[in-house]
């Protein structure tokens, strides 16, 4: 489903930040990706979130080769990904619902069936009272839960989360990889970049783990 | 409401002032535009009043070979097919017409005025003036047939020049809207970057995010352009009233009839149009750069 041979990758004239990535990432498996901070981790999920080429070797998502897939073609399978990002990206003159609703409404989903769909995901992430609350009025950990609640909403084909875990206490953070885990059993692939070890020893899932831009191990985490 | 609508924020730096450009744009185009309507209708007046009219002068020096060359001149004239009319203007018609330049009680009595005579042209047939030339000088030597064509060849050429200016005043208001536009969008586009971003990366296609942008923009145009059609309208009128109390034949009169309000209806749609597209094309090519 998701193939890297070779991959190499550098921002501009500078430095590769990833070098010789091979991996392949079968439908419905379950990933950690580590490493310290400046390995790479963010360059490699960008990769597969489809926001940046790489500078050289093959990447395939979903059957498609990406250096011969048009450039149209790219949101429909950037459709197919759910991104939690470390710094959210929520959209601060919209609402926590509005936010969540948003890549359904793109996709262009009934919009009753939409607001309803998040309004119950909202509630699951414990924000049923947040509704209508805009980013600015939420601290950390719920910006956190919106963003996830965003990427997952589509139940994408594959899932890519930078640090989920980093802003939300123990509690919320093992709902959240609970909910990360009932969407890889409904078949969703899930990236998950962590520097928390203690989410690691819970899941049963390989370990990639990045560094100084090479994927160095290949380790399943429990 | 549209979830649509919501998706950018309200309160952008690059479209507050928008509205005000388009406004002055199209109050300029549209002045532009009624400007060169006018000069058309007036020259279409000017052109039928001086086709209809000719001058015989008669300048003898010799008051009564002037007269009888002008009963000659008449009887020619008469009997010209194509003229309909020939009428001799008389001493105190001569004086009113050179009291404006020189005042009234002003034009002595011994001052040397040639002979006019007052030609109106029937429609057709038309007058053979060449053979009306060679019958005049036979019958009166110093006559001198005046049919206003450098007059009508001249007003042609500064109607068509007024015109042209016309035209180029709206096309380089057209040109300057489309920078503003440009310049405008790319601040948009700048200001709304984290927009944008998400609903790159959320799958949202170029021609979507770029939809929301002319969407805008087209908002703010027309509101913007129908402010600048009313401030037009209103001096359009003030200028109506104007040459209307002004009179004469040679002050073009402003008016506007219902063909020509429909033209300037166009002109705040036509810049709300090209606003529209104009963002939407910036945008695209903003987005083609972005993987």
């Amino acid at each position: 489903m998701i193939r890297f041979e070779n991959v190499g990758m550098r921002y501009g004239m500078g430095p590769e930040v990833l070098r010789d990535i091979s991996f392949h990432l079968r439908p419905g498996s379950f990933h950690f990706l580590t490493g310290p901070s400046g390995a790479g981790k963010s360059s490699l999920l960008k990769l597969m979130y489809l926001v940046s080429r790489p500078s050289r070797g093959l990447i395939t998502m979903f059957g498609h080769d990406m250096a011969t897939t048009p450039r149209r073609k790219l949101p429909a399978l950037r459709r197919r990904i759910g991104v939690v990002f470390q710094d959210f990206h929520l959209l601060d003159h919209l609402s926590a619902l509005d936010n969540v609703a948003l890549p359904l409404r793109i996709a262009g989903f009934d919009d009753d069936k939409v607001v309803e769909h998040a309004g119950e995901l909202l509630k699951w992430v414990g924000l049923a009272d947040r509704l209508q609350a805009r980013p600015a009025t939420l601290s950390g950990g719920e910006k956190q839960r919106v963003a996830i609640a965003r990427a997952v909403i589509g139940r994408p084909s594959l899932l890519v989360a930078d640090e989920p875990t980093g802003n939300v206490d123990p509690a919320m953070g093992s709902r959240l990889m609970h909910l990360f885990l009932e969407m890889n059993k409904l078949g969703t692939t899930v990236v998950i970049a962590t520097h928390d070890v203690s989410l690691l020893k819970d899941v049963d899932a390989s370990v990639m783990t990045l560094e100084n831009g090479r994927l160095s191990v290949l380790s399943r985490a429990s | 409401m549209d979830w649509r609508k919501n998706l950018l924020p309200d309160h952008r730096a690059s479209g507050q002032f928008l509205p005000w450009v388009i406004a002055v744009m199209v109050y300029l185009a549209a002045l532009a535009a009624s400007a060169g309507l006018t000069v058309n209708k007036s020259l279409s007046q000017w052109r039928d009043d001086l086709t209809r009219n000719a001058t015989v002068q008669i300048a003898a020096s010799n008051p009564k070979s002037a007269s009888k060359q002008v009963e000659a001149a008449l009887k020619v004239l008469r009997e010209t097919d194509g003229i309909q009319e020939a009428e001799a203007l008389s001493h105190s018609d001569l004086v009113a017409l050179l009291e404006p330049w020189l005042g009234s009680g002003n034009v002595s009595d011994d001052l040397p005025m040639p002979k006019l005579i007052e030609v109106t042209l029937a429609a057709k047939p038309k007058v053979d003036f060449p053979a009306l030339e060679k019958s005049l000088a036979k019958v009166a030597p110093d006559a001198r047939l005046d049919t206003h064509e450098s007059w009508i060849d001249r007003l042609i050429t500064l109607a068509r020049t007024v015109q042209a200016i016309a035209i180029g005043i709206v096309v380089l208001i057209a040109l300057a809207t489309v920078a503003i536009v440009v310049f405008a969008t790319r601040a948009g586009l700048a200001a709304d970057q984290q927009v944008v971003e998400v609903l790159h990366l959320i799958g949202g296609q170029d021609g979507f995010i770029a939809g929301r942008f002319q969407s805008h923009f087209l908002r703010l145009a027309l509101r913007g352009g129908f402010v600048g059609l009313a401030a037009a309208a209103a001096t359009i009128i003030m200028l109506a009233r104007f040459t209307s109390e002004l009179g004469g034949t040679f002050v073009p009169k402003v008016y506007i009839n219902p063909y020509e309000i429909l033209i300037l209806l166009a002109v705040p749609l036509v810049a709300a149009v090209t606003t529209m597209i104009t963002a939407r094309i910036t945008v695209m090519r903003s987005l083609a750069r972005i993987t």
